[in-house]
Order: C-alpha cells, then structure tokens, then sequence
C-alpha cells in the first residue's frame, strides 16, 4: 500500500471522532439557530435579542469585570511568590493558593450561597464582630456573588500559568533592577510584568472561555434577572423546549468566545514566529 | 590598612554551608581588584555580599567609614555587572542604561544626555533603539556595563563579565574595561576564574579557596611569590615533584633522588624546615637538555632527569611529556626532543616553589 494512503488510515478513526463527535453536533447546533420552521430565518435571533439583550450585556460585563479582578490578584499572588521576602509567608501561600483549582464550579456556588446570603455566615461574622448590625445586613447573591465566584475559582488557575512564568525568568533580571534601586512595585510592574504580559493574557482568555460556559454559578447564585446567557439558554430548551433560541444564544456566546479565541491564536502565531 | 571599600572578618553560609569562612580585605579607592578562584571557593558569594545580595552571619562591610552591612543593595552606591548581563529583553538600549536615571527621577534632559554619554563612552552610538536581543553579545556586555555606569556608583562590580564572550572578543574586553576603569577611575572588583584575565586587569589579586582568601597581592607578588602549594598550582606552576631537603643557614640542599641530582639553593624568604618537601614550577620556566651532557654545577637549581614520552607543537615552543618514575611533567623547550630520548631538566631556583609536603 503506498505511504500516503497508509497515513490516512491511521489517522481515520480519529478523524471520524472529531467529525461525529464536534463538528456535527456543533455544524447542526449552529444550523438550528437559523431554522425556522424547516425555513433559513433569523427569527430566532431576533426573538433572542428582544428578550435576552440585558443577559447578553450582563454576561459580557460580569465576565470582563471578572477577568480584570483575577488578573490584579494574579499579578499580586504572582508578584509576591516571586518577589516575597519572607520565605514562609512565601511558602504558605504558595500551598494555600491553588485549592480552588480542585473545587468543582457548582461547589464554589454551594459554598458562597451560604457564605454570602443576607443570613450567610459572611453576615453573622460581621455582625459578631460589631461591623454590621441585623439591619445594615443586605444580601450578594446578585451579580457580585457571580463575580466573587468566578474570581476565586479562576485566580488560581491564572496565578498557576502566571507564577510559573515569572518564575522561568533569569533572577540577575530582577536583582539588577534591585541593584540599581527599583522597588518591588516597580519591578514587579516594569521589569516582570511586560515579559509575562503573554501568558497572563493567554491565562484570561482560557479564564474567559470556561467562565462563559458555566451555568452552575449563575443558576446557584443570581436566581434572577438579568442573569447570565448560559442560564437564559438553559431555561429556552427546560422550560419551553424552544431549541431554536437557545441555539441563537448558543451562536451568540461562540462569537464572542471566538473574538478572545481569535487574539489568543494571534498571541500564540506571534510567539512561535 | 584603611581602605575605600573594607571587608572585615565576613563570614557568610547557605543553610548548613558555610561558603565564607572570615574574609578579610581592603580595597582603595580607585583601585582594580580581582577576586579569583575556581567554581565554588566562594568568590561570587563574596561580590553578592558586597553588593548587598547576601547577609553575613558575622563581620562588616563598610565604604569610606560607613556600615552598609545591612543596607539594601541600592543604598550602597554600588552597580554590579552580572555574568548573564541581565539586560531588559522588553526595553531598548537606552531604556536600559537609563532606568537607573529613571528610578533616580533625573531629569528627562539630563538622563538623555547621560546616555548618550555613556554610548559614547561604550561605542553604542548606533544602538540606542535596538532590543537586547539584536545585539552581539559583546554590545550586550557593553549596555551592561553603561547601565551600571550611568548612575555614577562609587563602586563598580563585575561578575565574570567577559565570561560568556568569545574567546577573541575577550581579549579586547580586557582592555577596555581596564582602560575605562582607570579613565573614570572608579572602584573596581572583578570575579573571574580566569588567572590571565585577573592578571592583565588588575591591580591586585586575590585568591580564594574554600571560601578563605588563600593569597592577596600585586599580579607579580602571586605570579612569583605563591605562599602556598594552592596558589603555585593556581597561577600555572602545575609540575610536582617530591624532594627531601635539608636547610641550614641561608641555604637549602635538595638530597639525591631517584630522579633528581643532588642541589644546593639560597633560602631566600622561604621558611622552611628540613625533611619531605613538594617542588613545584612552570612548563616554561624550564631549560632542557639531553642526558650525559656535561654536568651542571650543583647550585645551578634543581636538575631532574626523565624520558620524553609525547612531543607536540602547541606554538612557539614544543611541548614535552616527561616522565620520571610514576610522575610525568610537562616541559617546554625550544628545541624539540624526540620521543624515548632521555633529557635532563633544570629548573632555576628563582622559577623553583618549594613547600612542606602535606
């Protein structure tokens, strides 16, 4: 048999997978957004944008104000495993930081239900010490539980690619820098972060993705509206049986998620070159 | 003696390691010191100790008169050249000889001009908007070295700068920065392993061994004068032989050996007692001859007799592989000796180190 030919049977079944696997299910999800009854249409869209255009605006905002957190506590958790002088405060957190890494998204929504509810254990904390009274109590089991959620289940995994950059640089770098009198600060700011400014960037675009695709958090935490398009999606296709809309908010959700995907492969082409 | 730069009874240790065991040294103002040895004596620990990189257990480092054991390194008023250079990859030539003008809040004007100084002065006129990575590695070494000049310091301190050059490019790096140095004169103490870049750069050595300064002095002094078998193997005297001598007076004899004849030399400033004895000299310090020529006369130096084994041609002098019993020497000659010949070697007692057998 000649080579060529030989190649391709052995790479068939695992281009069979792909293809019955991903690629038909996502062609015919993609497809069903635009199908109205049996018709091409873009009835759905419209349906999805008239009813979920806040979600929309909420998803893309909770996520972004999430992305910016993690990657301010990234740097910090980061800098201060690299910079910190005190090494047991150093080896502490190097232990404690990656815990959330292991707890699974819908535990994450578990634990802050209870943590953050107007009678969580946050607020009768609060009001043992004295700080808040039963009054003064409110609940943040809104948008900004979603946004502690996401931050404390993906600064790890940030901090993790983030660390270990900034950890691969040549250590004379940071020691000239001290030498010619840069604080921390600074040298965290000007001499580390602009070499490891990529894989931060390729750690909040991995953060973005699996952030989009979460349902547990929203669906735990924010029982209201506006809340994110994984929750709209999910009550189209329980609730109404609608597969149409929910697959134009599914459409919606993949472009913006091949938006960032685009800058990472971009990121990615411009390191390898 | 009072110093510019003085280092006092130091001792410095890394978890169970002790790496300096009590260094003591002075350096003036303006001078060029080197600290050699090789990997692992301690030398690198002792320049990050002074530059503030390593807190000592025990012992002072001042400057002019002030303790800066426990200042930071930036307080010291010192700049240090690191053996990777460790350039900004992410700035240009210029940000990087002027971040430390930048940290010092100078003046955009003043710190424009300050560059182009020190470019000027390094020969990096054209390289101001370049990245580290689109330059040479000698041009690396030499943004190094304006970045650490720019701020002035008091004191400069190189890590094995010239140790990542090509073995060419280095040759000329010695001088330049030697030149610099006592152009700006500025404070100097260069690390280095390698004994004829100490010797050419300097104007004092010191070598270190197992973390304690083994010899300190003027190229010359430990070049001629090694005061122990370390330092005699480490400046190149890497011939041994064993002797037995007697001293009396003003004088020493070397008894007859197996291989050698007897000798009678000065004393000069050895300090020596009578009895087993190692002999050490150069490959070059040498003269060769073939055996049965007339006898020398016994206060010629020490004479050994041997067997030419391997002859090779490294340039300028021939180079011989001798052997006398068990030990093999190497000896250069200008004339050539051929393999199986049986020579005579003699070595002057000016070129002959003699310590206590250990």
């Amino acid at each position: 048999m000649p080579i060529p030919l030989l190649g391709l049977l052995l790479v068939t079944p695992a281009l069979v997978i792909v293809l019955a696997l991903f690629v038909v299910p996502l062609v015919s999800s993609i497809t069903g957004a635009f199908a109205v009854d049996g018709k091409f249409g873009f009835a759905n869209f419209h349906k999805a944008f008239e009813l979920y255009s806040s979600d929309i605006v909420f998803t893309i905002v909770i996520i972004s104000l999430s992305a910016v957190l993690i990657a301010l506590l990234s740097i910090a958790i980061g800098g201060y495993l690299t910079l910190g002088s005190n090494p047991r405060a150093v080896a502490i957190l190097r232990w404690l930081y990656r815990w959330p890494l292991f707890v699974p998204f819908i535990v994450v929504g578990q634990i802050l239900r209870t943590f953050l509810a107007k009678n969580g254990l946050m607020n009768s904390m609060l009001m043992q010490l004295g700080i808040l009274t039963p009054m003064q109590t409110t609940s943040f089991l809104d948008w900004r539980g979603i946004v502690i959620a996401f931050v404390w289940k993906q600064t790890p995994f940030v901090t993790l690619l983030l660390a270990g950059a900034m950890a691969s640089l040549d250590r004379s770098m940071i020691e000239s820098a001290r030498n010619l009198g840069a604080s921390r600060l600074r040298i965290l700011i000007e001499i580390i972060l602009p070499q490891v400014l990529p894989t931060l960037l390729v750690g909040l675009i991995l953060s973005f993705v699996t952030m989009m695709s979460v349902l547990s958090v929203p669906l735990m935490i924010n029982a209201q509206s506006p809340t994110m398009i994984t929750a709209s999606m999910a009550f189209r296709i329980n609730a109404y049986g609608d597969y149409g809309v929910a697959n134009a908010l599914g459409v919606i959700s993949l472009l913006t998620t091949s938006l960032v995907a685009w800058v990472y492969l971009r990121q990615t082409m411009r390191e390898h070159r | 003696m009072e110093g510019y730069l003085d280092i006092s009874q130091t001792r410095v240790r890394y978890g169970d390691n002790e790496i300096l065991k009590g260094i003591d040294l002075s350096v003036r103002k303006g001078e060029f010191v080197a600290l050699l040895g090789s990997s692992g004596c301690g030398k690198t620990t002792l320049l990050r100790t002074v530059a503030g990189f390593n807190t000592p257990t025990h012992g002072t480092i001042s400057i002019g008169g002030r303790d800066v054991t426990r200042q930071p390194p930036d307080k010291r008023g010192m700049a240090l050249v690191f053996q990777s250079y460790a350039l900004w990859p992410h700035m240009s030539v210029d940000q990087n000889i002027g971040y430390g003008l930048k940290l010092r809040r100078v003046e955009a004007a003043t710190a424009r001009q300050r560059i182009d100084e020190m470019k000027a002065l390094l020969g990096l006129q054209a390289l101001g908007s370049r990245k580290p990575a689109e330059l040479s590695g000698g041009q690396r070494q030499r943004v190094a070295l304006g970045r650490a000049l720019a701020i002035n310091p008091d004191i400069l301190l190189l890590d094995e700068p010239l140790s990542n050059l090509d073995a060419r490019i280095r040759l000329t790096v010695r001088h330049e920065i030697s030149a610099l140095q006592r152009r700006l004169g500025i404070t100097a103490v260069h690390v280095t392993h390698d004994r004829e870049e100490a010797m050419v750069m300097a104007d004092r050595i010191v070598i270190m061994n197992g973390g304690e300064i083994a010899q300190a002095g003027s190229p010359q002094e430990v070049y001629n004068k090694p005061n122990s078998d370390f330092v005699a193997a480490f400046m190149g005297a890497e011939n041994v032989v064993e002797i037995n001598i007697n001293v009396f007076g003003s004088s020493i004899g070397i008894s007859e050996g197996p291989n050698n004849r007897k000798a009678v030399i000065n004393r000069g400033d050895r300090t020596l007692s009578s009895g087993k004895a190692i002999a050490r000299f150069r490959s070059e310090a040498v003269q060769m001859a073939a055996a049965g020529a007339p006898p020398a006369s016994i206060q010629d130096g020490l004479v050994l007799t041997g067997t030419v084994a391997q002859v090779s041609y490294p340039g300028g002098l021939w180079r011989h592989v001798v052997h006398l019993g068990e030990v093999s020497l190497i000896v250069d000659s200008a004339t050539r000796f051929d393999e199986g010949s049986a020579v005579e070697i003699t070595v002057p007692e000016t070129a002959l180190y003699i310590f206590p057998h250990p």
